[in-house]
């Protein structure tokens, strides 16, 4: 499917091996960890994001996904963001074409990767999209939080790109990046359920 | 030497060298990103994988080490307790300094980390933050009142004000122009330029932006955002110090415009002011420096976690290198050891040839050297012992004496072919079996072990004892001699037993003693005969007519009796005579068949009472031989077998011929059979002695002489009891060179009773 472009499937990729290499790294930092060191994980407040709802429409001839996250920040979270450590949330979308008796083939993936970081001056916090470099500024990392769960209107492809006779299924889901961490946290965030924060992914068929 | 081993020894060692230094590199570069380098960063989560995957190959390598040195040790194989010693030294030596330092190091990691941080420098931060806010405080709000000043002027100053088209906003292109005929552009430019402002707008309450002015960097206006409308709506001024893209700190100053008519609507200013550049630039230095430093504070346990991990890493590789290591060189080391130690156990188990490869210069390819002399010394040893074995095997096969050797257990180690054959042993293994299970295998010589085992331990070990046994084939008597074998150990002496087959001595000697006998006999008595039979003859010639006729009858009777016993005497010492006469066998072709066809119907026509069985053998060609004496022969025999037959009716007495060829050798055997009494077993043993019969007739020389004449031929006679009634008398004759013997025998009873 023309669909599919360098960057896209580039995206993909990375995002399928970094996925791998997380599992790996994860199972090993556990064993290491455990055995080693003896990490103590505090029984804080566990954070979660989840995917209330997940539409698609059209948009000046272009499909666009709106959804309604909730992101609830465990205190661990929390702490870094105040700390002024930035905090970077990917929403990843993938679209699949519907298929009977075989799996479905993937068409298309794309990822906004957007940042939430304090500024220690204003006592504000920021987000920022980093794909179309827009930031918006909060009073409080609620308000932010709050705001990072209403995605508005990501641009998936132009309408006509979708053939009329076959459904697509589109999963969307978010999460936050452990990698992007500094990596003195990363070890920690890898095996502490608080930073554990992905959503798993929602599905729904694309209606025109 | 095979190089293989050698060559993967190699390969391995360049394999673990090269995980070792990628490892240590990969420990490096770790180390470099969590000091959140940047540069190092993103690689961090991969190298905490690189460096697991390496320690774990270590591991696994040093497990396999483990477990191939546990079944070396379970298996007690050679080296593989000097390997566990070396290792645990070697790893001790390794392991405790690592430790020390590991320890000292996290602790210096500890302190160094928190030196870090100081309350002093955490509020000097927080400070200057304050400091920052606070001269910016006072700058926004002398930019509050002069906002507040403009709204007023902008209130004063409008009239009913037309909504700008939002669609004109969205569009790049278009330049925003005031479109309201109270308030122009020019108006709001004037304000802009005058506060010094970035931007300024005009808005409705809801946000509609109904003027704006902007300067050169912007120029789509940036609006509040709704939560600043809402505060306005409540009728607050908001002010505030927003970071707009990257373009610093601007201030961003919202008033409600004063209403100065009723329906003019309320309206928004909303002015974005610059922040002076160098202040901008402290406060963003400022900003910054905070950040940093809050978020390693907040990162303090996490990077002195990551630290420790690191350095735990560093710790762990260094132990498990050092463990491979040591298990590598105690390997090394105590190869050559292990080499020798399966070198000494292959010569123990008497693999002479065992030849270790030398691999250094040192003490130990000097053992090695030392080791391989040694092993080529006792080959040669060996060899030459094999050689004397060999030897003494050979002179012992030699020998016609039977030579027995037993240990100090009283086991057989050594027994010569003559010895079996003297023993009638046969085939019949009996070295390494104590001498008494000869008895049990042949009972036989039950005679000889019984008469042996008292004298081995007597006495100073010297013996000789002559023993008689009973071999089916006859009667042997054994000279032994037995010693006591010298051996540096004086509890386990062995004894050697020599013994020869005295027998045929036994009666040669006898032979010899008897022929002596009738010689001396034949000598004396021969003499006095003639004189007594002619003194008789006289008397009786002289006297027998003077006398009456009486007496004469008397003296008749009495002088033919003298005369005939005399004749009597005669004859028996001819017969002695014979006996003892040295032999004369003149050989000459002869046959056989035809002798003893001759002699039987000599005795047809005198025994018709006797059924003669004649069986003869065709084959038979004429052989060289003394035909007179060995027609004696028969007829002795034969005579003998009518006398035992005397009493048994309608006796047969068979007579056979017969050629025989064995590997060895060709003889002739003649048997003559009767179907008497048999011979008596008491006489068996000696029948061919002189004077030993069972007949009441005869001079008791038959056998003797028979005997005698067989054995001038080369010959054996054997004198049997038949299965049947009977018994037979068998004659071997050897064919082969029958004349050399003869000629030797002759000349060697030349020699010995001439």
């Amino acid at each position: 499917m023309h669909l599919i472009n360098s960057y896209q499937t580039e995206t993909s990729y990375l995002s399928r091996c970094k996925s791998y290499s997380v599992r790996v790294l994860r199972s090993l930092v556990v064993i290491i960890s455990t055995t080693m060191i003896g990490v103590t994980v505090s029984p804080a407040f566990a954070g979660s994001v989840t995917v209330n709802s997940a539409i698609t429409d059209i948009v000046n001839d272009m499909v666009v996904v709106n959804a309604d996250l909730n992101f609830e920040f465990s205190d661990d979270a929390v702490e870094a963001a105040r700390s002024g450590i930035a905090l970077f949330i990917d929403v990843d979308i993938r679209v699949k074409r519907k298929r009977r008796f075989i799996w479905d083939p993937r068409v298309l993936t794309l990822s906004r990767r957007y940042s939430v970081e304090r500024h220690a001056l204003t006592d504000r916090y920021i987000i920022t999209d980093l794909v179309t470099t827009d930031r918006r500024i909060y009073e409080s990392l609620d308000a932010a939080v709050m705001d990072l769960g209403r995605i508005r209107e990501i641009p998936i492809a132009e309408a006509s790109s979708f053939d009329a006779g076959i459904e697509y299924n589109i999963g969307l889901r978010t999460r936050l990046d452990l990698e992007s961490l500094p990596a003195p946290l990363r070890p920690i965030a890898y095996i502490s359920p608080s930073w554990r924060m992905s959503s798993g992914w929602y599905q729904w068929t694309l209606n025109r | 030497m095979d190089t293989k081993p050698l060559k993967r020894r190699a390969t391995a060692l360049a394999a673990v060298s090269l995980l070792s230094v990628s490892l240590l590199a990969s420990l490096i570069l770790m180390s470099a990103a969590i000091q959140n380098s940047g540069k190092f960063g993103a690689t961090y989560s991969v190298l905490l994988i690189l460096n697991s995957i390496g320690l774990l190959t270590f591991v696994a390598l040093i497990a396999i080490n483990i477990r191939r040195l546990i079944k070396q040790l379970r298996q007690r194989e050679a080296g593989a307790r000097l390997t566990l010693r070396m290792l645990v030294i070697f790893v001790t030596l390794a392991i405790i300094p690592v430790l020390i330092v590991y320890g000292f190091s996290l602790d210096f990691l500890r302190r160094g980390i928190d030196s870090w941080f100081d309350v002093e420098i955490d509020s000097a931060l927080t400070d200057s933050l304050e400091l920052s806010r606070a001269a910016l405080d006072l700058k926004m709000r002398d930019l509050l009142n002069q906002t507040e000043q403009m709204a007023y002027e902008v209130g004063q100053g409008s009239r009913a004000p037309t909504p700008l088209n939002l669609d004109i906003l969205r569009n790049p292109d278009s330049t925003i122009v005031a479109n309201s005929t109270t308030t122009p552009a020019t108006d709001l430019d004037l304000l802009r330029e005058r506060s010094g402002a970035e931007e300024l707008s005009l808005l409705t309450r809801e946000g509609r932006v109904l003027g704006s002015s902007t300067g050169a960097t912007a120029i789509v206006p940036n609006l509040p955002p709704n939560a600043i409308l809402l505060q306005l709506q409540q009728g607050r001024s908001y002010i505030g110090l927003d970071p707009i893209r990257d373009a610093g700190l601007y201030i961003r100053v919202a008033v409600n415009v004063p209403e100065v008519s009723l329906g003019s609507g309320r309206k928004i200013l909303h002015v974005l002011y610059p922040v002076a550049t160098r202040l901008n630039r402290l406060a963003d230095s400022v900003e910054s420096a905070y950040v940093e430093y809050t978020e390693l504070a907040y990162l303090r346990d996490k990077l002195k976690l990551s630290f420790a991990m690191t350095l735990t890493l560093v710790l762990l590789f260094s132990i498990v290198t050092a463990v491979w290591a040591a298990f590598y060189s105690a390997r090394r080391l105590a190869k050559p050891i292990r080499d020798l130690a399966a070198g000494t156990a292959a010569v123990a188990q008497g693999n002479y040839e065992t030849s270790l490869p030398v691999q250094s210069n040192d003490d130990i390819g000097f053992l090695v050297r030392s080791f391989n002399d040694m092993t080529k010394r006792v080959a040669l040893a060996r060899a030459e012992v094999q050689a004397q074995h060999q030897y003494l095997d050979t002179v012992l096969g030699q020998l016609s004496s039977g030579v027995i050797a037993l240990n100090e257990d009283s086991l057989v180690t050594t027994i010569n072919d003559s010895a079996q054959d003297i023993l009638g042993l046969g085939d019949s293994h009996v070295a390494g079996l104590p001498l008494s299970a000869m008895a049990d295998e042949k009972q036989h010589l039950r005679p000889f072990v019984d008469g042996i085992i008292p004298l081995l331990d007597t006495g100073d070990g010297r013996w000789q004892q002559q023993i008689v046994i009973f071999r089916p084939s006859g009667r042997r008597v054994l000279m032994c001699r037995g010693t006591r074998m010298a051996t540096n150990a004086p509890n386990s002496a062995g004894n050697v037993i020599v013994f020869d087959n005295i027998t045929a001595l036994i009666e040669g000697q006898r032979d010899a003693a008897w022929s002596e006998v009738a010689r001396r006999l034949a000598h004396e008595i021969k003499n006095p005969l003639t004189p007594i039979q002619l003194s008789a003859d006289r008397l009786r010639q002289k006297y027998l007519k003077k006398m009456s006729p009486e007496d004469s009858k008397t003296l008749e009777r009495l002088t033919s009796t003298i005369i005939q016993q005399v004749d009597t005497m005669k004859s028996m010492v001819n017969t002695f005579s014979d006996y003892a006469r040295p032999p004369k066998i003149n050989p000459e072709a002869t046959d056989l068949n035809e002798l003893v066809r001759g002699v039987v119907e000599l005795f047809k026509s005198a025994h018709r009472e006797v059924k003669f069985d004649l069986e003869l053998d065709d084959q038979l060609l004429p052989m060289p031989a003394d035909a007179s004496r060995l027609r004696q022969v028969i007829n002795n025999l034969v005579k003998n077998a009518i006398e035992a037959s005397a009493q048994v009716a309608q006796a047969t007495i068979s007579v056979r011929t017969h050629r025989f060829l064995t590997d060895s050798e060709t003889y002739v055997e003649i048997e003559v059979s009767d179907q008497g009494e048999g011979i008596n077993s008491s006489l068996a043993e000696n029948i061919f002695e002189p004077y030993v019969t069972n007949k009441t007739k005869g001079t008791g020389l038959g056998l003797a002489i028979v005997k005698k004449i067989i054995e001038e031929h080369g010959g054996v006679v054997t004198l049997e009891n038949n299965i049947g009634p009977g018994a037979a008398a068998i004659i071997r004759l050897p064919i082969t060179g029958v004349g050399d013997t003869l000629t030797l025998q002759v000349e060697k009873s030349d020699g010995k009773i001439g």
